[in-house]
């Protein structure tokens, strides 16, 4: 057996776990760091492969674009992580496969341009949103960001009035300029996880979920 | 928590924990985020879902995006609906028995990441020295006693029993799956063998046989 390498960026417990596995089968082993070392410096000569475990999706996503592109094998190859990465791209491939799911809805962030080139929320494009909701999941339901991990950028609104309240109370700002909120609390409806959508990216979506009714 | 072998096109199930609230107004997505985590053999249904999400994937990630028969270990969220209040009030109250007792775990959770995290810090990321120390094994036996002491009491057998009778009759559905799925604390909760050993198998089977490898060509 070749070498195989763990890519990390935030080392956790399962990563060392992971490795002491690996060293007990007597599986030569070796950790990368992507995110701290420049992509082309990486030794990925001799590889077997790479397990892919960076923490963000994004960036598990991209990593495993670039192992692609290098023609090194990955343990979730471009084609899972870029199945992985969306909850759309999920979704379809569950109805492919003919795996039942809650009804959804993907819907565009209501975000457009404001004279002096800010971007604000579109209160005709929300308008909307709040209608298809209404019609394609029903309320209550939850409300995600389609990139969102770990359970952050979730919110259970109980109708249109809430989710009107959720979005206005998004500022605009893109997510370049500020800084994604770490989940440590437990969620509750419509609380600090309204942190997590008031940072939408230009063109990023939003889809509903419908919640199993009391 | 399903791998799915390319070499022998087998989807092996390595382990199921429930996820629970602890009242009808928190909506607990992780265990991270405060859900309490119940380890369970579960009904055929859930396997079978499982593993549909998984092959799932597998076929998406081929037809889509130009994979070649991808190995994968992959956690999958399924929402088991439960309908009857009644129900779903017992096993909320059956959580709230089981919060004390699962603190002590959480808090050696914490012992076990300042470890860790100082280690790192000394040892400059080298993970197989980390491994090696007697504090991070020490920390690591202590997660293990307090999990044991969780997992061996009388709440959470209890809670256990509750959720297994009420999935039979939930209705299930298909959630989102994780491609990095948590098995080091979480996990612990389902006691041996963990999970870890389980995906480097996973692992080691699949890029070994992987098309695009050395060996394999």
């Amino acid at each position: 057996m070749q070498r195989i390498a763990l890519a990390i960026d935030v080392p956790s417990l399962d990563e060392l776990l992971l490795l002491g596995a690996l060293m007990e089968r007597e599986v030569p082993a070796t950790v990368l760091y992507p995110y701290v070392q420049p992509l082309p410096q990486l030794p990925l000569q001799g590889l077997a492969g790479v397990f892919n475990r960076l923490q963000h999706r994004y960036r598990r996503f991209r990593f495993a674009g670039y192992l692609r592109g290098e023609g090194i094998p990955c343990f979730h190859d471009f084609g899972v992580e870029a199945v992985c990465h969306s909850k759309v791209s999920q979704k379809q491939a569950f109805a492919e496969a003919g795996v039942p799911t809650a009804a959804w809805l993907l819907g565009e962030f209501p975000l457009g341009r404001v004279d002096d080139g800010r971007l604000a929320v579109d209160r005709p494009l929300l308008g909307l949103l709040t209608r298809q909701i209404e019609r394609a999941v029903g309320y209550p339901a939850v409300v995600k960001s389609t990139e969102s991990s770990r359970g952050s950028s979730l919110v259970v609104v109980r109708d249109a009035a809430e989710l009107v309240e959720l979005v206005l109370s998004c500022d605009g700002r893109p997510s370049e300029q500020s800084t994604p909120v770490p989940v440590r609390q437990p969620c509750q409806p419509g609380g600090f996880l309204r942190r997590g959508l008031s940072a939408p990216r230009p063109g990023s979506a939003l889809y509903g979920v419908s919640r199993p009714e009391n | 928590m399903v791998s799915l072998d390319p070499r022998t096109d087998r989807a092996e199930f390595l382990g199921c924990f429930a996820r629970v609230a602890e009242t009808e107004e928190r909506v607990v997505k992780t265990v991270i985020g405060g859900a309490t985590a119940v380890g369970i053999d579960p009904p055929s249904p859930v396997r079978e879902l499982a593993e549909a999400c998984v092959r799932g994937v597998a076929e998406h990630a081929v037809s889509a995006f130009g994979s070649e028969a991808p190995g994968m270990a992959l956690g999958v969220d399924i929402t088991a609906c439960c309908r009857d209040r009644g129900a779903r009030d017992e096993i909320y109250a059956a959580a709230q028995a089981l919060a004390p007792l699962r603190q002590g775990a959480v808090e050696k959770v914490a012992d076990l990441n300042r470890v860790q995290t100082e280690l790192l810090g000394v040892h400059g990321r080298d993970l197989a020295v980390v491994l090696r120390q007697r504090s991070f094994r020490q920390a690591l036996t202590s997660l293990d006693d307090a999990y044991m002491h969780t997992a061996t009491s009388a709440e959470y057998e209890r809670l256990q029993s509750l959720v297994l009778v009420h999935l039979q009759q939930a209705q299930l559905l298909a959630g989102e799956v994780n491609a990095r799925m948590d098995f080091g604390t979480h996990c612990r909760i389902l006691g041996a063998p963990l999970i870890a050993v389980q995906v480097a198998d996973s692992v080691v089977s699949s890029l070994d046989y992987s098309p695009n490898s050395k060996k394999s060509n």
